[in-house]
Parts: structure tokens; C-alpha cells; sequence
């Protein structure tokens, strides 16, 4: 897997640039989810993991030493597409194919077990919600949702009512909050930017910097910027206001070359991108089946790991960022014919030891 | 962009270019002698360490090796001594940097010596045979009158809201306009037409390549008009003459066929014609049909032959009047430009169009040879199509049960009808 992106530098230096994955801990199948993991994240102020599946169910995880255990679970009636953690950590939020996101507290939750949580409807669209994430207004929490009905809407968890709706220029296709910045990615390459203290209206919009659909966006640590992922394995550093702009930059990853023919480079799409809550540093992960750390600042790649066995739908950092996790599932990327039982389901923890997202000392900006 | 180097630097250039003390070798610019001194001069032999300079490098070698430093490397003899410390072209003592540079002049004029000798060129800077350099361009002298007459064309022409291309007004140089010209007014003046006027006399078979712009003026100076007819005059007259005229003038009969024709006509008119030459600037266009342009019937016929179109003769002969022959030429010439300006564009937009879709397609193409999407849905993400399928989709039955579990009835049953 060396040299797929820097070349023969790459290849030569392996020790530094490329990363282990040996030391991942599987979550055990027993506790796994029944089909493709098509979200997760980590709980800001516990040590719980949250999964979402397409086989219409939540799980949440308590992560320790040992690994992940299965703590509790819940189950909508459509596939979950998305989930998220309130900030305080008590709360979840899943947002499913059904055309609604619900909420479980914790605070209420059954100590152990596998106990069904009890839910809470907070959101409804008219088609499949997409994504949800939490954010605070005026000392509230308040749940965003994105759904492919396009539109983006804020719900203040008391209401059936929307506090807020914005209209968007096409089916949301991903969202990401980072405290006052909410960004919306949606189909034919839009990207909404909103000013949460002032959630009313989109403050900005703009053409994604990239060519083709938009895959992925992630907030930076410091919510000046975010980055973008698509389909062809591209990620763009995008900042927020103009003054900024000189910044902006795009950098080619995930691809391969095809063993048949040597000038043709596959490229698969960049699925999930995570900023380390510490670092500012960040993870883009694809279709290939692989994972990256990068610094943006240093336009470095920090480390690169070796192929996981199958498309990468998902990944976070958790709370400290000690720890990465990453789901391992089918992202019908190569459509129909390779949905089969053998490709595999996983749940991976991946340490994070020493320097793998440290920014290097010493690299200059180029 | 870097400026381009000249072929044969002169001598301040030679001086200017850094060197090194040691090798007396120089360099395109003080950062590459530097690191040459450093890889040639100041390494370390035990621990191929660079030092910046002879001092640092027997400073090193002492302490870290234990040795001491004799010489320096590769050094020309005489110069390995390590009490002067260099580094770049810094410490080089003066009567050294003299030294050098009496030698760089000398072989300067040495090869330049040469290269003259070789070549026959004289040297830069000189001139065979003491005279100055002959400029390409003869100096246009131009009287008062001249000038005003020009000024007074060029109010015409704006008046009349004609072109004013930079062809019409620049000072057409007597005696400069056409290759042909000036041989074909020397000729004139072989055949000893005395009746030239002097100040005609630069400006060849004048009128006729003269722009159009400039005809009324001319036609004010009524006296300078009787000469160039009588100059033509004897011309045509001569039978004998008839063979070498021809000969002499095929070159201006080509270019100006029309106008001569006229001239055996009426006499003036020569200069009524060349105004079609001036007016129609897409000339060029035309004789250097581009690729890919498409065929213009239309325009095939007038244009690429200079010659004027037999409409436009006829309308310079039916004007009787000289006040008429203006706007007669000048009818012509605004439908003409102005054809030509619509065939141009036409032509322009059908070549753009193509370049663009040839671009288009390299850059599809080169896009599709170098790479492969694993996923090339544009316009529907993975999961749509994944909610597509029956084991995830969601039917509005489910949808009621959701209605009935969570008391937002009112909220769901809504959007039902989706």
C-alpha cells in the first residue's frame, strides 16, 4: 500500500509514513451490528461510542481498555443514517430513512444490559433524513437535521414544530457542526455555510472546490474552516470567510493504481473526514478500504495505514482523541453485484500512539 | 519568466558573474558558488560534513576527527592556503579579484576577436567601414504641408465616419507603402516623366496606394494631379515601351488592377480604388485561411484576389461628379466591411466552437485515460441507491405505525402524501 500517495517516498520511508493497524481492536461480532455501519461518533464527554446501521438500529458502546462492550441499543423504523451526541453527552440523536430523528436520554436509560432505550421523536422531514447533529443556541440544545427533502431544520426538543427551517439548494448530503459553524454539503456540489448564532439564514453559500459530488464535509477543530470530500478521491481545505482564502487547497487521496493498466489510477471516494479534537489534525478515509492522517497546516500527510478489508463508511476521534474508530462495511460504491454476505462488517479502535496525529515540529508550511 | 540569455554576454556581464577563489571557476550566481565551495572545498573527508568555510572545516576536523587541516581541496596551486578565509565572494584579497578580472577582459576581447574573424560580423559595437548603423526604417520627413494635409484627411474620413484603422492615417512613409512602389515610381523616373513634381516625387504611382483617406486632400492640390496623369500618359502611349512597362508593373497591377484600370479611364481615379484596399482590413484573414473555418462563398470571390469587385469599379466609373465618388466608394465599402465583419464573426464563432469542443473532448478524454471512478454516480449518493432497495425501503405503512407509536400525529400525517 505504500506509495499510493507520495510515491517512491513513500515506499522508501515506509517505517514513518506508514502506519499499524495491527494493534486495532475489533469490536466482537457478537455485538455488532447486522448490516452496514453508516455512522458513528464519539460521545464528548464519556467514553461511549455510538453507532448508526442500516439495520435500523443504534447501538451506543462503552469503550475501555479492554475494547468496546455493547451497552445499549435502539431501534428505529428505517435504516439510521445518522447519529450524534448532545454536548453535554446525555443525549442521542439518531436520524433515520423513516423520515425522523429521535432522541434517547441517558440520563433515564436502564443501567446495563441491553435494554431497549426509550426514544423520543424530535424531528420529522418529508423524505429520508440524512444527518443530525447537536448545537447549542442562546444556552439551549437545539438538534439540526438534514434530510434528502432539502432542507435543513432546527428542532428545540419541546416542540413537534420546527424552530427553524432553511431552504437548500438540493438534498442534503452531509453536515457538520463545530460550535458556532454549521456546514451543509448537498448534491450538485453545494455547500451551505451557517452562522449558528444566527441560524435563520445561510451565511454563506459557495460551489464545493471540488469537480464532483460532495461526499463528506468536517468542521476544523477551531471552526474557521472545514474540509471536503468526494467521490473522486479528493479532499479540499476550505476556510469560511474570504480573508482566508489564500488558504484553500485541495490535495488528491484514495486512489490506487490499477494493477492492469498502469497510467489509470482508480479512485475512490473519500467517505468520512475527522479533525482530532486536540491536534486540528484530521483522518480521511475511503472506498479503498484505507485511512489517512494529515496535517492541513503543514500540507503533510502524517501517517497512512494499510487496507482494513473493505470501504470505510465511518470514523471519529473520541473525546481525548486517543482513540480512532472506524467502521468497516459495504458503501455500495461499486453498486449492486458487490453487496454480498462476505463483505465484511467491522468495528475497529485504533490507538492512537505517540506522534501518529501530532502536527510534525519542525515542518514548515510549503 | 527568466530573461533570456544573451548569446554572446558582454564584458560587464562576464565581471559581474561570481567565482571561486579556489578553482577560479564562476558561477551563474553567488548561491551556486557557495554550494560548490561547500562540495568541493569545505567537505569533510571523514564525515562528508559541509562546512561554510576553511576555517570551519579545520575547526571540525580538529575537534571531531582529530585531525589537522593542511590544504584545501582541490585548490589551484597557490590558493589552498588556509589564512584567508573565504566564503562565497567574500576575503578574496583585491590584487586576487584584479587579477581575475584582467584575465576575464583579456579573453573577453580575445574571443570576440575571434568570433568577428570567424564569422566576418564586425564586433559588437563596431561598424565596418566606419559607417553607422543603417536603420531599417527611413526617417519619415514630413513637411508642414504635409502634415496639415494629413490632419485634414484624417478630419474627412472621421467626418465621414469612415475607418479609421491605423493603416489610414499612419504617415503612409513616401515612398515606403508597397515592396513595389518605390521600384515602380524609380522607373517613372527612368523614363524621364519631367513633368514630376518635386514634391511628388518620393511617392510612387502616389494616389494609388495611398488609403482613401487621404484622396480629398490630394484632390486639393490640384497642381500636384496633372503630373502623375502625364506621367501615365507617356507610358501607355508608348508601344514599344508597352513589353518592359508591363513587365515593371506587373507587381502594381496586380495589387492595384482596378485602380489602374481607371486610370486609363479618367485619369484621376487611381486613388479611388486603394481606398477598398485600406477600408477592408480582414485582408489577412482571408489569405491565410485558418483551418477549420468554414467556406465563405460569398466573400471567396472578392477577397482573397485583392482586385476590387466589378460593382465597385462600376460605382467609381458611374460618378460622374467627384463629390459623389466618396459616398459611392463608401456605400460600398460599409456593406462590404460590414458583410465581412458578419463573415468573420461567423467564421470566428464556428472556430471557437470547435476549438472548444475539441478542448472538451482532450479534457474528457485525458480525464478518462488517467483515472477511474470506483464510484461515477454524479448526481445520486451510494446511499440513495442503497434506500432504494427493497430490504431498506421505507413504505408509508411503516410510516403510519410511526404515527400511531409517537404522539406527533398532526406533524406526520401531514406528509403522508409524499
Amino acid at each position: 500500500m505504500a506509495g499510493l500517495f507520495g510515491g517512491g517516498a513513500a515506499a522508501t520511508a515506509t517505517s514513518s509514513t506508514v502506519g499499524d493497524t495491527s494493534k486495532d481492536v475489533d469490536v466482537p461480532s457478537s455485538q455488532m451490528p447486522g448490516d452496514s455501519i453508516s455512522d458513528l461518533a464519539f460521545s464528548p464527554q464519556n467514553d461511549f461510542l455510538s453507532v448508526a446501521s442500516w439495520d435500523k438500529k443504534v447501538y451506543i458502546y462503552e469503550v475501555n481498555n479492554n475494547g468496546a462492550q455493547g451497552k445499549w441499543a435502539f431501534e428505529m423504523k428505517a435504516p439510521v443514517l445518522g447519529c450524534a451526541w448532545s454536548k453535554d453527552g446525555t443525549r442521542i440523536a439518531g436520524a433515520s430513512a423513516d423520515h425522523t430523528a429521535v432522541m434517547v436520554d441517558l440520563r433515564n436509560a436502564p443501567q446495563s444490559g441491553s435494554a431497549s432505550l426509550q426514544t423520543q421523536q424530535v424531528a420529522q422531514h418529508n423524505d429520508t433524513i440524512k444527518c443530525v447533529r447537536w448545537f447549542q443556541h442562546g444556552g439551549n440544545d437545539f438538534v439540526v437535521t438534514g434530510s434528502w427533502d432539502k432542507t435543513v431544520k432546527f428542532w428545540d426538543l419541546r416542540s413537534d414544530k420546527p424552530a427553524g427551517t432553511l431552504d437548500c439548494a438540493e438534498r442534503i448530503y452531509t453536515m457538520d457542526v463545530k460550535n458556532d459553524l454549521l456546514v451543509i454539503g448537498t448534491a450538485e456540489r453545494h455547500i451551505h455555510m451557517v452562522d449558528l448564532k444566527d441560524p435563520g439564514k445561510i451565511y454563506k453559500t459557495i460551489t464545493s472546490p471540488l469537480k464532483w459530488q460532495t461526499r463528506v464535509v468536517s468542521c476544523f477543530t477551531d471552526a474557521t474552516g472545514f474540509a471536503v470530500g468526494s467521490i473522486e478521491g479528493r479532499c479540499a481545505i476550505q476556510y469560511v470567510e474570504d480573508k482566508d482564502t489564500p488558504l484553500n487547497f485541495s490535495f488528491k487521496c484514495h486512489r490506487q493504481q490499477d494493477p492492469s493498466a498502469r497510467d489509470v489510477a482508480k479512485v475512490y471516494s473519500v467517505n468520512a473526514i475527522s479533525f482530532h479534537p486536540i491536534h486540528g489534525t484530521f483522518s480521511t478515509a475511503g472506498s479503498d478500504g484505507t485511512f489517512h492522517f494529515w496535517d492541513k497546516d503543514a500540507k503533510h500527510r502524517l501517517k497512512g495505514y494499510p487496507e482494513v478489508g473493505g470501504s470505510i463508511t465511518a470514523t471519529g476521534f473520541s473525546k481525548d482523541g486517543n482513540i480512532f474508530a472506524y467502521a468497516v462495511s459495504y458503501d455500495w460504491s461499486k453498486g449492486y453485484s458487490y453487496n454480498t454476505p462476505q463483505q465484511p462488517i467491522k468495528l475497529k479502535l485504533h490507538p492512537i500512539l505517540g506522534d501518529e496525529c501530532k502536527p510534525r515540529p519542525g515542518s514548515k508550511k510549503r | 519568466m527568466t530573461k533570456k540569455k544573451r548569446q554572446w554576454p558582454d564584458l560587464q556581464q562576464k565581471l559581474e558573474r561570481p567565482w571561486c577563489y579556489y578553482c577560479e571557476r564562476d558561477f551563474d550566481d553567488l548561491k551556486i558558488l557557495i554550494q560548490h565551495q561547500k562540495a568541493k572545498h569545505f567537505k569533510c573527508e571523514r564525515c562528508y560534513r559541509r562546512l561554510n568555510t576553511a576555517g570551519g572545516l579545520s575547526v571540525h576536523m580538529n575537534q571531531v576527527h582529530k585531525e589537522t587541516l593542511q590544504a584545501v581541496e582541490n585548490a589551484n596551486p597557490g590558493r589552498q592556503s588556509l589564512d584567508i578565509e573565504i566564503f562565497g565572494m567574500e576575503g578574496i584579497p583585491q590584487e586576487v579579484i584584479d587579477q581575475h578580472n584582467q584575465i576575464v577582459t583579456q579573453q573577453h576581447f580575445h574571443e570576440q576577436a575571434e568570433r568577428a574573424a570567424a564569422t566576418g560580423n564586425p564586433q559588437q559595437g563596431f561598424y565596418a567601414g566606419n559607417e553607422g548603423r543603417v536603420s531599417k526604417r527611413p526617417k519619415i520627413v514630413e513637411s508642414k504641408e504635409d502634415i496639415k494635409a494629413r490632419l485634414a484627411s484624417f478630419k474627412h474620413q472621421k467626418l465621414n465616419g469612415g475607418s479609421t484603422g491605423s493603416g489610414d492615417v499612419t504617415p503612409v512613409g513616401t515612398g515606403q507603402q508597397s515592396p513595389t512602389n518605390p521600384q515602380n515610381s524609380a522607373s517613372f523616373q527612368a523614363e524621364g516623366s519631367p513633368a514630376f513634381p518635386p514634391g511628388m516625387q518620393g511617392s510612387p504611382p502616389p494616389p494609388a496606394a495611398q488609403p482613401f483617406g487621404q484622396q480629398p486632400a490630394q484632390f486639393g492640390q490640384a497642381p500636384g494631379y496633372g503630373p502623375p496623369q502625364g506621367g501615365f500618359a507617356p507610358a501607355q502611349q508608348f508601344p514599344p515601351n508597352g513589353p518592359p512597362y508591363q513587365g515593371q508593373y506587373s507587381g502594381a497591377i496586380q495589387q492595384f488592377g482596378g485602380s489602374f484600370q481607371f486610370g486609363q479611364n479618367n485619369g484621376p481615379p487611381p486613388s479611388r480604388t486603394p481606398p477598398v484596399n485600406g477600408t477592408l482590413p480582414p485582408r489577412p484573414a482571408n489569405v491565410i485561411a485558418p483551418q477549420g473555418l468554414p467556406q465563405r462563398p460569398q466573400f471567396g470571390a472578392l477577397a482573397p484576389s485583392q482586385f476590387p469587385t466589378p460593382q465597385q469599379s462600376r460605382a467609381g466609373q458611374n460618378g460622374p461628379a467627384y463629390g459623389q465618388v466618396p459616398s459611392g466608394n463608401e456605400l460600398s465599402n460599409d456593406v462590404i466591411s460590414a458583410s465581412v465583419d458578419e463573415l468573420i464573426s461567423d467564421a470566428k464563432g464556428a472556430a471557437t466552437a470547435i476549438l472548444t469542443a475539441d478542448a472538451a473532448a482532450e479534457k474528457k478524454a485525458k480525464k478518462d485515460k488517467n483515472i477511474k471512478l470506483v464510484y461515477f454516480d454524479e448526481s445520486v449518493s451510494p446511499e440513495e441507491k442503497l434506500a432504494q432497495k427493497a430490504r431498506y425501503a421505507f413504505t408509508p405503512e411503516q410510516r403510519n405505525d410511526v404515527v400511531l407509536d409517537i404522539p406527533m400525529g398532526g406533524a406526520v400525517t401531514s406528509t403522508v402524501s409524499t
